[in-house]
């Protein structure tokens, strides 16, 4: 799955009168499963294609996607064995990655 | 980032464009940037090294911390032989998003039965490869075992900036193959560029099961930028 799959299938949302909200991985330090640049689509009802990590982390930056929607702004987002957030969504690569997670505006 | 900018990304991408898009850190307004003149501005040489490097880069520029994310365009496989083998790499490479060619002047292989689904050119290599769009991104692969058809076909390869070139034979008809290339006026060291015997060492058996070991050595060369020294590789290929 190409980053612009990921896009195409979050542009089609958009079309469909869905919000979508788009994570990138911005940066990662030792051992991390997806490059910087993977990139990630989340639908307001949770749907979401592409990765940004091997499943490690999706969970919390949908439930992230989610707070956004009602607010949206870019928003950073660490995760890593320093982080305890990290430990909770369990990050067992060992690896720190940060994502950058926005939501995608839509111009009608 | 805004559905226009969504839609241009996915159109310049369908034209098959390099380019990148440029974003600040902690704002979601994106900048496409595409390298259209032969002079760059600074950001334009910014955008060049993120697409060499097919990678996500983040710079500070003007005290600003840019996130510069490159699209390029799919990779391409340029498959000589309409083979069985070829069935599966087609499939396998898609698969890897790459673009695939298959080129066969040999009409009961190169049929829209076997390959449904695939670019097939039914001509001599040497008679398309002038109008393949033949890069840095560009994998060449020669799967019929018949020096007519692989040869010419490995001469363009050699002369051109593709990425990986593979050839199917034993360990003895590489080295008839590489006799062949230096009587013809190539080096040794430009020759070693052939991958021959072709594939990673699994032990293939079957004609996916070499599709797989030949891809898996495409992907090695992609993200090795020095497969071709190392160690490993002159052990295997050695064998």
């Amino acid at each position: 799955m190409s980053n612009i799959e990921v896009l195409s299938k979050a542009n089609d949302w958009i079309n469909a009168g869905h919000k979508v909200a788009l994570a990138t991985v911005l940066k990662t330090w030792g051992s991390a499963p997806r490059r910087a640049g993977s990139q990630l689509a989340i639908r307001d009802d949770g749907h979401m294609i592409g990765s940004v990590s091997g499943g490690c982390v999706e969970g919390d930056v949908v439930a992230n996607a989610l707070d956004l929607f009602d607010n949206p702004k870019v928003k950073i987002i660490d995760y890593g064995i320093t982080n305890d957030t990290a430990w909770e969504v369990g990050l067992a690569c060992g690896g720190d990655i940060r994502i950058r997670l926005e939501i995608l505006r839509s111009n009608g | 980032m805004d559905n226009k900018i969504l839609e241009e990304i996915i159109r310049l991408n369908k034209d098959k464009k390099p380019f990148c898009t440029v974003s600040k850190i902690n704002d979601d307004n994106v900048e496409i940037i595409i390298l259209d003149k032969k002079e760059l501005t600074d950001i334009q040489k910014l955008a060049q090294d993120a697409l060499l490097k097919d990678q996500l880069i983040i710079t500070n520029y003007k005290n600003e911390e840019l996130i510069i994310n490159p699209f390029n365009p799919p990779l391409n496989i340029i498959i000589i032989g309409a083979v069985h083998i070829s069935q599966y790499l087609s499939k396998i490479a898609k698969l890897l998003d790459f673009d695939v060619t298959i080129i066969d002047p040999r009409e009961a292989f190169a049929s829209k039965e076997r390959f449904p689904d695939d670019k097939v050119i039914n001509s001599w290599p040497e008679d398309c490869f002038e109008n393949l769009n033949i890069d840095n991104r560009t994998a060449i692969v020669t799967l019929t075992h018949e020096p007519s058809l692989d040869d010419p076909a490995i001469t363009y390869a050699l002369n051109s900036s593709c990425f990986y070139i593979g050839a199917l034979g034993s360990k003895k008809t590489h080295n008839n193959r590489i006799e062949r290339l230096k009587d013809s006026g190539f080096s040794e060291d430009i020759i070693k560029r052939v991958n021959g015997p072709i594939g990673l060492p699994i032990n293939a058996a079957k004609p996916n099961e070499i599709a797989i070991s030949i891809m898996s050595e495409i992907i090695a060369s992609l993200r090795h930028h020095n497969y071709l020294d190392l160690d490993m590789r002159d052990d295997w290929k050695s064998r």
